[in-house]
């Protein structure tokens, strides 16, 4: 097997409580290099796209790429991928944390969790072997007890990746935790409800190994010359987190508040920014395996209301959609509705879209405006907090919203239908649209629904270049010319990252695709170019989309909610802009090679070496490719 | 001409003030302005190398005015205000950096 990868692929079918290990493919890892390209490979190949998310067909796949486990920077990274119940397409997030670093060094690619249990259960996997635990003590508990109690049982150094009650009552919002307290996150698309339809709680991992590395002291060399550059242009992330960017995202009028309707909150961004945490409950930084960043915040409530509250804080997307998309500017009570996600298993993004969306319902007469006792308002967090219990367990209100937005607009009808901020079923992350033209078509044809980082193309419109992609200057954010290429190359760059796993916030350090390059081919010793390197990102993106297309996705289901794309902000930093969406998309679809209807052309099949995997799909589709 | 920067945490911390009048020759540009700020407050973006790199300046600190990120070659007009936000990408602050690390311990 080449250098940057174990190997093997461990698969458990829970049916059959079984499990083995199957070689690598070396030809799909050299077409879909690994974590997210190489975990959606194995959804083609594993499964029909017309499957329920929900039922034991639905692989859950766990991969790591080939810089997991190794000495790049920002590399301690693994993707989750299975049809989401959430979206009914393809869905995959991306956790950051140290799991994926001890499941590589237990000698694993990944795992491939098939079928589904009884009865709760969990895996151990370490060197010698995996074992198949019962997990009915565990049923019920929230992802930090379940590390407690399970490193007690297994290694006090083993990891753990684990769902909590929202995962167990098939919260189609709910994520797949890792690392405990320290609560790394795969988020989005609910992965978390198709482990726990699995009736599988935890996964705990532990190893020693490493992969091989094609030239070692050529890597560390490079890596050694880069690192202080990294520190020197990332040390605000570092210091301050994510949310160190709070105030000047809300005067660039990119901050979301009161579900998207309002324009400015420059009051509430400050009390809620990453600089006011360092001032008050931040205790420390937390690093990822084999960052030097940092951006993660450890923090600590020892008194007040929310005293008690120790570990993961919260990060820039959990206070902008928990606290100014409710605008609640509370930052205690947002650190407590961050680990109560985090303990509950809820993805932060998807939960603050879906209490937004219930309050401004309530406030236009579409729900109760009390609900099971909650009057529900703007800037409370009572109802925050309350709602997020709810959700968790699918109480009262709970069980609409536990749904996500899409679905319970569907379910309250009318109006309500307006309020419902997603695409393609998935809520929209806490970046702008009408702040960045880019992010429009971004999020309409991001494979998973809206999000932020299938593109990341915001941060080329704001403060980074891309010189070896064609964009030597930071690009004009109300632009339109060219933004189609744009949009497309910056997606197949973050296949990319999503596919080797290391953490995108290096782009923020002064590392360019170059840099990427040279690195893999270091490691992997394939001497690949620039143009290959980013058609297996193009060739990744495409392979997601067929399966798609395959799930009844085309031009129709391309789009965002229509109050981001023709309601103006009116107010703060982008108040009057409104995103030139077809222009863009049709740009789009051109650069791509798709059809009118946004399905990949046989030549663009072709040119991507795709024709199994769209043959696959066209023979096992629901709809005809 | 005279024009007036507004500061944004954790800048005010090293200035001591939100708002900063500055008085700059005629036809001064940003870059002119960030020359300046760097002369009078040197602690104000320290880890800065190459000021007249768009990118690193945006690894430290974002020039907003009218509402709009100001590009380096901007010409200041007389009685402008400016602000001066974190960066959205980087850069440092070393006075409340030490802040933070006592915090951290
Ligand atoms: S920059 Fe932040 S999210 Fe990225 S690897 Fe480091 S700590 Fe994790």
């Amino acid at each position: 097997m080449n250098a940057g990868y174990m190997g093997k692929v461990l698969f458990v079918d829970l049916t059959r409580r079984k499990t083995w290990t199957e070689p690598l493919s070396e030809a799909w890892a050299r077409r879909f290099i690994g974590g997210s390209g190489l975990g959606a490979r194995y959804l083609v190949e594993l499964s029909d796209p017309g499957v329920d998310p929900l039922g034991p067909e639905n692989p859950l796949i766990f991969m790591n790429g080939p810089w997991t486990a190794t000495p790049i920077p920002l590399s301690g990274r693994h993707e989750v991928v299975a049809k989401s119940p959430l979206t009914g397409i393809y869905g995959e997030a991306d956790a950051g944390g140290h799991w994926g670093t001890a499941l590589k060094k237990a000698g694993y690619d990944g795992v491939i969790i098939l079928g589904a249990s009884e009865e709760p259960v969990y895996l151990w996997i370490h060197e010698e072997g995996v074992e198949i635990r019962d997990a009915s003590h565990l049923w019920g508990l929230d992802t930090y007890v379940v590390d407690e109690t399970l490193r007690a049982e297994t290694a006090k150094t083993a990891v753990t990746c684990a769902i909590g009650p929202a995962g167990e009552n098939l919260v189609k919002i709910a994520a797949v935790m890792h690392d405990g307290r320290d609560a790394r996150p795969a988020a989005r698309c609910g992965l978390g409800a198709v482990m726990g339809a699995k009736k599988l709680k935890a996964i705990v991992a532990m190893g020693n190994r490493r992969p091989p590395i094609h030239d070692r002291d050529g890597l560390m060399a490079s890596i050694k010359a880069a690192v202080p550059e990294i520190k020197r242009l990332a040390e605000s992330l570092s210091k301050y987190g994510t949310s160190g960017r709070m105030t000047t995202i809300e005067a660039l009028g990119d901050l979301p508040i009161r579900n998207w309707v309002q324009g400015a909150w420059k009051e509430g961004a400050e009390r809620i920014s990453g600089q006011r945490m360092a001032e008050t409950i931040l205790k420390k930084q937390y690093f990822c395996g084999a960052c030097v960043i940092g951006c993660g915040r450890d923090v600590e409530i020892t008194q007040g209301p929310y005293a008690g509250v120790q570990g993961a804080g919260p990060e820039y997307e959990a206070l902008a959609c928990l606290g100014a998309l409710t605008v609640v500017d509370d930052l205690e009570a947002l650190a407590y509705a961050t680990e109560l996600c985090n303990r509950l298993g809820l993805d932060v993004i998807s939960t603050g879209g879906v209490i937004a969306f219930a309050i401004e319902c309530a406030e236009r007469g579409l729900l109760p405006a009390k609900v099971d006792g909650i009057e529900l308002r703007w800037g409370s967090p009572e109802v925050v907090l309350a709602l997020i219990k709810q959700i968790a367990h699918r109480q009262g209100l709970g069980a609409l919203l536990a749904e996500g937005v899409r679905k319970a607009s569907e379910d309250i009808g009318g109006l309500a239908l307006e309020f419902a901020i997603h695409a393609k079923g998935l809520e929209l992350p806490a970046h702008d649209p009408r702040a960045y033209n880019s992010l429009a078509v971004g999020y309409a044809t991001s494979n998973r629904g809206a999000c932020h980082l299938q593109g990341f193309s915001y941060i080329f419109e704001r403060a980074v270049t891309l010189p070896e992609l064609g964009y030597p200057e930071i690009q004009d954010r109300f632009g339109v010319e060219g933004k189609g290429r744009f949009v497309a190359v910056t997606q197949d760059l973050m296949c990319l990252f999503d596919s080797l796993k290391t953490c995108k916030f290096i782009l923020f350090g002064g590392i360019k695709p170059t840099h990427l390059l040279a690195w893999f081919n270091l490691v992997n010793g394939w001497g690949w170019d620039l143009d290959r390197f980013m058609e297996a990102g193009e060739r990744i993106f495409n392979l997601k989309r067929l399966y798609n297309v395959a799930c009844g996705i085309s031009r129709k289901d391309d789009t965002i909610a229509p109050r981001i794309l023709t309601q103006r902000r009116g107010e703060g930093g982008a108040a009057t802009n409104l995103p030139p969406f077809g222009e863009i998309l049709s740009q789009y679809y051109e650069h791509r090679g798709w059809s009118p209807e946004g399905i990949p052309t046989e030549e663009t099949v072709r040119r991507l070496g795709l024709e199994e995997e769209a043959g696959k799909l066209r023979a096992k589709a629901v709809m005809k490719v | 001409m005279r024009i007036e920067v507004h500061l944004h945490p954790p800048f005010t911390q090293v200035v001591g003030t939100r708002t900063l009048p500055v008085e700059l020759p005629d036809g001064a540009s940003l870059l002119d302005l960030i020359e300046r700020l760097r002369m009078d407050y040197p602690n104000l973006f320290p880890s800065l190398r190459s000021p007249e790199r768009e990118e690193e300046v945006r690894s430290f600190a974002i020039f907003v005015g009218g509402g709009e990120v100001l590009p380096l070659s901007y010409k200041l007009r007389e009685g402008e205000v400016i602000e001066i936000y974190p960066p959205l990408s980087g850069g440092v602050v070393p006075k409340l950096v030490q802040k933070t690390r006592r915090l951290i311990c």
